[in-house]
């Protein structure tokens, strides 16, 4: 399959469940990496369009989608059929060029306190963990843990590690971390387990803001190295 | 203007509703009362929509007072609310006089107690709740816990809030209070039935259990662990077992998804529980007895039974005809006044 194509759904790629009394988790399986977020994607909108949008709450994870309602009546047989209907027809459209979403990070030493840690345990300087890190395309492929947490994929294979033994009571909000072959960023003041390789003064979360986060599901996020001044200056002009 | 005046804060009180939805594409958790049950009964018995702000008041140590005679009920659990030394009345509306100090001493039964004002607490809504979601910081009052010298402004009474507080008007009871013979009864007396099986729907990884540890989880006792918040619930039981080693992307979860990480120990996830969680899913809480879960103590024990789609149904649309029954008997109490002298 090649990954610029459109594609369309064989019924044993897709699996409707009922998530509780109210909700429906769709799990997708046997979806090359490249495209599942496509996938995920182009189903969210599919069945966006058709269920009633103030019945429902749609929330895409990683190879699965949620179908809350937001109903007392909720007909799970109703819903089930309509959300099989909308998938076996689905035609995800090639990949569209996502947006890119460039964050500052400053990985100064007194950001950064697993910065030498990761570099050691991967046989690496810390000037190279950062060249890798900054010069990775990411892909948001969800956003959870916390509001405005994003999971990014793409993290080069020398990087990846374990999450840490022990984790942190309190990480900094704006952390940057790398963990489980995952990239994330901590929006808030947080317990952490995942390494800390430096920090953005840029704010991810606002719930003042709408929509709230920064970063939306499917985005491209670069990071670029900044100085401690530039960082403080940033942090300091909002 | 009425305020609601915290002379302490306490352990942890909240200011919370029913629940935000529309932005856990966001990240962001439903979170509201941890007990919708009792939120919902303690807003009737004042008069109040059903999804009014009140205090979630948890364990211990919040003191309040209130700036004019105000209208109140506190459902939940039994936190030995006192006024002047004198136990307050639970599950009933009840006037306080202003600059009165009710003081919760401490659990007697379960662990959130709801404490509704007539005219509901004016607090902004952020991200379509007015709930407190204390990691983030955001919602409530400030977006924190309440602390001492906090004054929230209380919103203008409504028909039915005026209406409850004039039947109560000709009750004088202890300390100064106001209160009627009638109240919610016992239909929302959670923790007595803690002895009862929790109802859960079978998890979508249930089967990745081994056959001795899909027996277990439906016979054996769990307890409740120290660990326990508006987060999620870790319970310690038998140890549970998957029959081969499992990897998951991140699923979406609700509130009640009974989480098994590796360690073997359950964690039922509660209202503040992200969107979304990596750990497989082995059970459902069924919604109408979350609350009944949200109520259970530290070193409680608790069983699970299994029920279908149908008995959760069923079990949710029981526990609004609860409610339902309440709002009537309410309605009923209003009417009776014209004709009768109380």
């Amino acid at each position: 399959m090649k990954s610029d194509s459109a594609i369309r759904l064989a019924c044993e790629q897709f699996e409707i469940r009922p998530l509780g009394e109210s909700s429906l988790s769709v799990r997708f399986h046997q979806i090359p990496t490249d495209r599942i977020g496509g996938v995920v994607f182009a189903a969210a909108q599919a069945i966006g369009s058709r269920l009633n949008p103030g019945d429902f709450e749609l929330v895409p994870g990683m190879e699965s989608l949620a179908v809350h309602s937001l109903r007392q009546d909720f007909d799970v047989e109703r819903t089930t059929s309509s959300v099989r209907e909308v998938l076996s027809a689905l035609n995800c459209p090639a990949r569209k060029p996502a947006r890119v979403v460039e964050l500052p990070v400053c990985y100064e030493v007194e950001f950064a306190p697993d910065l030498a840690e990761v570099a050691a345990r991967c046989g690496l300087s810390a000037g190279e963990v950062v060249r890798l890190h900054s010069a990775t395309l990411f892909t948001v492929r969800l956003l959870g843990f916390a509001p405005g947490f994003p999971y990014l994929e793409g993290l080069p294979r020398q990087l990846h590690l374990p999450r840490r033994a022990i984790p942190r009571v309190a990480v900094p909000a704006g952390s940057v971390a790398i963990a489980a072959g995952q990239a994330g960023v901590y929006p808030q003041a947080s317990p952490g387990g995942w390494h800390l390789i430096g920090r953005t003064p840029r704010r991810l979360f606002d719930p003042a803001a709408d929509p709230p986060a920064l970063l939306k599901w499917g985005d491209s996020v670069r990071f670029y190295s900044i100085s401690a001044t530039e960082f403080r200056a940033e942090e300091t002009t909002p | 203007m009425t305020e609601l005046l915290v002379e302490r804060g306490g352990m942890c009180a909240t200011i919370q509703d029913l629940g935000r939805c529309g932005y856990r594409a966001w990240g962001v958790a439903v979170g509201g009362a941890i007990d919708r049950q009792s939120a919902r009964a303690a807003n009737l018995l004042v008069g109040n929509p059903p999804n009014s702000p009140l205090v979630e008041i948890t364990w211990h140590g919040t003191a309040v007072e209130w700036s004019a005679p105000t209208l109140v009920a506190v459902c939940g659990a039994d936190l030995r609310g006192t006024v002047r030394g004198d136990p307050f009345p639970l599950d009933r509306p009840v006037i306080v006089p202003p600059k009165v100090l009710l003081q919760f001493r401490g659990s007697q039964r379960g662990n959130f107690a709801y404490l509704a004002m007539a005219g509901g607490l004016e607090v902004p809504r952020v991200l379509g709740g007015h709930g407190t979601h204390l990691q983030a910081g955001f919602g409530g009052w400030q977006g924190r816990a309440l602390q001492a010298g906090d004054r929230i402004p209380i919103g203008t009474l409504g028909v039915l809030n005026r209406a409850i507080a004039e039947v109560l008007e000709v009750h004088e009871g202890t300390a100064g209070l106001r209160y009627g013979d009638w109240g919610a009864g016992r239909s929302f007396d959670h923790w007595q039935a803690a002895d009862l099986p929790l109802r859960v729907l079978r998890g979508c990884h249930f089967e990745w259990l081994t056959a001795a540890s899909r027996g277990e989880f439906f016979t054996e006792y769990f307890r409740l662990t120290p660990e326990c918040n508006r987060i999620g619930y870790r319970l310690d039981g038998p140890s549970l077992k998957y029959s081969s080693e499992c990897q998951l992307a991140s699923l979406p979860t609700i509130p009640g998804t009974i989480q098994l990480p590796p360690g073997g120990s359950p964690i039922v996830l509660m209202a503040d529980a992200a969107p979304t969680g990596g750990y497989p899913q082995i059970g459902y809480v069924i919604s109408a007895d979350i609350p009944r879960l949200a109520q259970v103590r530290i070193g409680q024990r608790l069983t699970f039974q299994e029920v279908t789609w149908e008995e959760a149904r069923q079990a949710a649309a029981s526990t609004e005809q609860d409610l339902d029954r309440l709002a009537l008997a309410i309605g009923w109490r209003l009417a009776r006044r014209g004709t009768r002298s109380l």
